[in-house]
């Protein structure tokens, strides 16, 4: 019988030896309490800045939903961590709490928050209902020149709030708010940038005021004798309107409608009021009752309401005394030589209509 | 014949017949110094614009009144072939008469009409008005009007004048009013050899039908007192024997001096060669008919013409 196998030799473990697994986080270290200090403190500037710039653009509804979702989500992530993972997550959130890489983390938290502290602005309108009769409103937010800055919103008792937060945005826009919808106030100023949080009411923060809108028309004598828009001629009639004591001057006259009453923003809002083909039927009408064959009354109508000029060079009250006067200019031996028409200048009372046709003299 | 006898005698038919050249050549030139031929008659038309919102705003003003007179006078060539109806300056030869058409307002309301009306004169007379029926440019109730756009108005007028120039009852005016009173020769010779008219008038300018018909009106004083007198002629024809040739002549068909006929005798009177002695002469075209075939009776062929 043979002697027995000597037993194989125990594996010699050449690996050194693992170093000791290192110590958790003392829970109530010095760790723990700085961070959890740290949150403290950073928390409420948090808090209000998201509520500053934020939270009407979450709104109320969304807030609710979104926050218990948000509950939801996380104490189901809990329960799975805590039945799988077999840890106890209230631990582990106490041990992550006293760990120095979350006071990192919180650090860069904490300069990221600060750059978007100083960096954001927030421009919300907000419907107060104040005097309105529960309709909507539309209003504009545009550069001074007219360039829009943001698309129009409509906020009124279905939709009490508009706007938005521009984060990392903080540069300072001169702004100017129109409503544009219905055109019944002055526009504002609406200045952002740096840290503010620009809140406009709609439309309480808005003085009101009546827009007039000027057409003015050359009637029959005067349209024979100016130069059809297509014409190169050689004599040039010259529009001058004094309104408030300022004389505004409108070069090169033609056979066309000039639209005045309002500056330069709010004057193409004003004509979106203005109804053509209603204005076209009051020149025929006109122009029939001036004894115009009535083809000719027709072809006239048409040509001067759909021939806009449009004259944005003043605004004007009712009451408000203009007087107009028509240059004509014309060139001999190299000079201009110029003479008021005749039946110029004339006084012309704004009316309290909103839109209102002013006939320049018929002539002879 | 010897050579030198058909020589000698060559020489001296080529001599002869270079003298009879020589001489041919030097009466024709004597001739065309003596008498020029005669210039094509021409009547200037002009187009004058008085309405004062078209003169005081219309850019290029002498040029827009050129287009018309020219497109104007162009029908009126069309109708009229004997004369030179130029819309232009004159050419050189005085012209026998003037046709102005004039842009004019009326008042009326709303606005003032816009019309076009006709002036002329004999000659190089002063302009007056004719019996021409006025053609409506604008009514009173058109506003939409062209005073500031040269070619538009042009466009416009020659749109309304154009049509009733062509219109046959204008033109039956117009024979009356212009044609008929535009004198195409001031002289004119009476020729006893063949009893006839000459009028100093190219006949292949003015073209005239042989059923067209002239008047020859003249003045002269006789014992202290005007006389006035006149010819009707008949058959005009381009003459086709010298002198003259070339030259409109007509026979005579009826003559009368103040209210006295002539008694004529085979189409001419004993009187005539020294009727228009001294007196003033003009002779228009009464009747007119365009000749059909011209210049096959002038001797020219028709493709040369």
């Amino acid at each position: 019988m043979p002697a027995p196998a000597d037993p194989p030799p125990a594996a010699v473990d050449l690996q050194p030896p693992a170093p000791p697994a290192p110590a958790p986080p003392a829970e109530g270290g010095p760790w723990f309490w700085c961070n959890l200090l740290a949150l403290a403190l950073l928390a409420p500037f948090v808090t209000w800045w998201f509520h500053k710039h934020l939270d009407l653009y979450l709104t109320e509804v969304l807030l609710i939903g979104g926050g218990l979702s948000l509950w939801a989500v996380l104490r189901a992530v809990y329960g799975m961590v805590e039945t799988l993972g077999k840890i106890d997550p209230a631990s582990l959130s106490r041990r992550a709490l006293a760990s120095p890489e979350t006071s990192l983390v919180l650090a860069v938290a904490a300069v990221a928050f600060a750059l978007a502290w100083g960096k954001t602005n927030s421009f919300y309108i907000e419907y107060d209902g104040s005097g309105a009769d529960d309709r909507e409103f539309i209003v504009q937010v545009s550069h001074p020149d007219g360039r829009p800055f943001l698309p129009e919103f409509t906020v009124g008792p279905a939709a009490k709030v508009a706007g938005r937060a521009f984060v990392f945005q903080g540069e300072p826009q001169e702004l100017v708010c129109r409503i544009v919808k219905p055109l019944n106030y002055k526009p504002q100023p609406c200045p952002i940038g740096g840290r503010e949080a620009l809140r406009v009411k709609v439309p309480g923060d808005f003085e009101q005021r009546a827009f007039h809108l000027l057409r003015i028309v050359p009637h029959i004598g005067l349209f024979q004798e100016l130069p059809d828009v297509k014409d190169q001629p050689s004599v040039r009639y010259e529009l001058r309107v004094e309104a408030g004591g300022v004389a505004h001057t409108l070069p090169d006259l033609r056979r066309q409608t000039v639209f005045a009453g309002a500056l330069k923003a709010d004057l193409p809002l004003l004509m979106g009021g203005h109804d053509r083909a209603e204005y076209q039927d009051e020149l025929s009408a006109e122009l029939r009752a001036a004894s115009v064959e009535e083809d000719s009354a027709a072809r006239i109508a048409a040509k001067l309401a759909r021939r806009e000029r449009v004259w944005p060079a003043f605004d004007v009250q009712a009451g408000q005394l203009l007087r107009l006067s028509l240059r004509r200019i014309e060139q001999q031996s190299g000079r201009d030589t110029a003479r008021e028409v005749d039946g110029f200048p004339f006084d012309y009372t704004v009316t309290a209509d909103k839109v209102q046709t002013i006939w320049m003299p018929r002539l002879p | 014949m010897t050579h030198a006898d058909h020589f000698h005698h060559t020489s001296r038919g080529g001599a002869l017949r270079f003298l009879a050249g020589l001489l041919l050549w030097a009466g024709a030139a004597g001739a065309a110094w003596a008498e020029p031929d005669p210039l094509r008659p021409q009547v200037l038309v002009g187009f004058e614009v008085e309405a004062d919102k078209f003169r005081h705003n219309l850019p290029q003003l002498p040029q827009a009144s050129a287009d018309m007179a020219r497109a104007i006078a162009a029908e009126f060539a069309l109708r009229y072939p004997f004369a030179d109806w130029a819309g232009g300056p004159a050419a050189g030869n005085p012209p026998i008469g003037r046709l102005v058409a004039r842009l004019v307002q009326q008042p009326a309301v709303p606005l003032p009409e816009i019309s076009v009306k006709w002036f002329g004169a004999a000659g190089e007379g002063a302009p007056v008005a004719l019996a021409l029926p006025a053609i409506e440019i604008y009514s009173p109730g058109v506003i939409d009007r062209e005073t500031n756009n040269r070619q538009a108005l042009v466009s416009h007028v020659l749109q309304r004048v154009l049509p009733v120039v062509r219109s046959d009852g204008f033109q039956q005016r117009f024979m009356e009013a212009v044609v008929q009173g535009l004198p195409i020769a001031t002289t004119a010779e009476m020729h006893a050899t063949d009893h006839v008219v000459v009028i100093p008038r190219l006949w292949r300018d003015l073209r005239l039908g042989q059923e067209s018909k002239l008047l020859l009106v003249f003045k002269k004083p006789v014992g202290g007192q005007e006389q006035q007198g006149m010819v009707k002629l008949v058959l005009p024809s381009p003459r086709t024997r010298a002198p003259k040739q070339g030259w409109l002549e007509a026979a005579v068909q009826d003559a009368s001096i103040g209210a006295s006929s002539l008694t004529l005798d085979k189409g001419w009177h004993a009187s005539f060669p020294a009727l228009l002695d001294g007196a003033k002469v003009a002779c228009f075209i009464r009747e007119y008919r365009p000749a059909a075939l011209s210049g096959v009776l002038d001797g020219v062929s028709l493709v040369s013409e």
